[in-house]
């Protein structure tokens, strides 16, 4: 038994980072789980590393960004547990620029897939949440879209935009029992970030000296806080979009000590 | 409810100063970390509190001692602080959770005496714990959850002073977060809403009429996104995640644990 026992939880982009650690977290809790992501070898490993009993996992491959995603994500879910208790919103892409050096094809994308994408899955699975009157969503957001970052316009909009669908979600769906709430993590050390610390000096010192824990956080940090908002832990907690990036927004650039 | 639920020990092997315990939200933060594993000082300025909760808890097989302290008076913190140290062998985590409400109100009525009080109790006995526990925190990489207030986060048309004190707390959280962090010290708060406490239950009381005593109920009800007030407990499982190492990437954040009234 875990804190998650017999939830069915929906979890986006699972198959990496953050939302795999979300997914494995879950999975360990005693959820039951719809593992969705567009990746279908890394989805794979997934399921595989959360095996055990037969029937707890189900693995689909599907591209949020897609018109018919959020059909095939509930229609799979309800196919195989019979209702979703549990959604997290994970799945996103990364890669912004100043406002100039923006193009429309940009921003059309990233708000496309940042935000659009999470309104419609939300929208089609409140439905169901609405039906069983209760639920709980998760989405991820991040410190840029609650502060400024240098050279991320498309991103901190399309994050902004996921702070501001999280609260509208939450007042309106509190009467039938559904919480809605965010995370905003800072630095969290995956492949794509791994990779950015590597080769650019700047989002070195901007994100990493600059968070005053002194450390990048683990996609398990987020796990932690995604299974605390979608426990019964949280029960009196909706609306809220939950800072977990080390105190780097606190004192944003300032090296810790200043 | 408490019960049913899986007790993890998520806690074990720590210790929990916490003020404020002999009642509400405090009562409940002690009595939830000790079924979590923590041996905790039950801190309060009324001894027959204090003694209270320390004996709920070691009679629910706990680890509790009953410590009395006027958080606003230095030499009881210190004094506190030592108990703690002593009797329990440290101090991790440091639940200030010890507040009063003052009398509700603008803040230009405030009396100069009410507004000393308040400020003595909320703030300054947040900081004194803060400054007497902290060597200890340092060295075992403790943690601090102050608790704040949804006022704290929101202007207030009728509690003015408590309002101002609460905010204090939430930056006060901030700085300290970003005082700490090298250290290994996470400082947080948390900001609850309407809580069913003994201070609502006051809160409500102080309107003249049994009428306006239940039109305010109705109307504080009315404002709360989910329908209803909030329990202590609820209160203590989010201080359960600020204080554990699930939020070892959490620090100077405020909380509010409100129903969704600040959404």
């Amino acid at each position: 038994m875990g804190r998650l026992a017999d939830r069915v939880a929906i979890v986006t982009g699972a198959a990496s980072g953050i939302g795999r650690g979300i997914a494995e977290r879950f999975g360990h809790e005693g959820a039951r789980l719809l593992a969705v992501d567009r990746k279908p070898d890394e989805l794979a490993t997934l399921a595989a590393s959360l095996g055990g009993e037969p029937g707890r996992v189900r693995a689909l491959v599907a591209d949020v960004g897609e018109d018919g995603a959020p059909e095939r994500i509930v229609t799979a879910c309800l196919e195989t547990f019979g209702r979703v208790d549990i959604l997290v919103n994970n799945a996103g892409i990364g890669g912004s620029h100043a406002i100039l050096e923006t193009s429309d094809e940009e921003w059309q994308r990233m708000l496309h897939v940042d935000l659009t994408s999470v309104f419609r899955l939300s929208k089609r699975v409140l439905l169901e949440m609405r039906r069983q009157s209760g639920g709980r969503i998760v989405n991820m957001a991040s410190v840029f879209g609650v502060t400024g970052y240098p050279g991320a316009t498309s991103y901190s909009a399309a994050k902004a935009g996921v702070v501001a669908l999280t609260r509208s979600m939450a007042i309106d769906y509190a009467p039938h029992g559904v919480r809605v709430n965010a995370i905003a993590p800072g630095l969290i050390l995956t492949d794509m970030t791994r990779e950015r610390l590597a080769t650019n000096r700047r989002y070195q010192r901007l994100m990493l000296e600059a968070t005053p824990l002194g450390r990048p956080g683990t996609p398990h940090d987020i796990a932690g806080a995604a299974l605390f908002l979608a426990s019964d832990d949280s029960d009196f907690v909706t609306g809220h979009v939950l800072t977990v990036d080390g105190g780097w927004s606190v004192g944003k650039f300032a090296p810790p000590g200043d | 409810m408490d019960t049913a639920r899986v007790t993890t020990g998520t806690l074990a092997g720590k210790t929990a100063f916490v003020t404020g315990a002999g009642s509400g939200i405090g009562r409940a933060i002690a009595e939830c970390f000790a079924r979590e594993g923590a041996a905790v000082a039950a801190v309060d300025v009324n001894p027959p509190a204090a003694n209270d909760t320390s004996a709920a808890i070691t009679a629910a097989g706990g680890r509790a001692i009953a410590v009395v302290a006027d958080v606003s008076r230095a030499r009881d913190v210190e004094q506190a602080v030592h108990a703690c140290v002593e009797r329990l062998g440290g101090l991790d985590i440091l639940v200030n959770s010890a507040g009063i409400l003052g009398a509700p109100g603008r803040v230009v009525d405030s009396s100069e005496e009410d507004w000393d009080r308040l400020f003595a109790v909320n703030v300054k006995g947040s900081f004194l714990c803060a400054k007497y526990a902290m060597p200890e925190l340092t060295r075992r990489r403790g943690v601090v959850v102050n608790l704040a207030s949804t006022a704290g986060l929101q202007g207030s048309a009728v509690l003015g002073p408590y309002s101002a004190s609460k905010g204090a707390i939430v930056l006060m959280t901030r700085s300290m977060a970003l005082n700490h962090a090298p250290d290994g010290v996470r400082v947080n708060c948390i900001c609850p809403g309407a809580i069913e406490t003994p201070m609502l239950a006051a809160t409500i009381a102080s309107r003249p009429s049994p009428e306006e005593q239940a039109e305010l109920r109705r109307e504080s009800l009315r404002r709360q996104p989910l329908h209803r007030f909030g329990r202590p407990e609820e209160i203590a499982r989010a201080a359960l995640y600020l204080a554990s190492d699930e939020a070892s990437f959490v620090t100077g954040v405020a909380l509010p644990v409100d129903g969704g009234r600040v959404a």
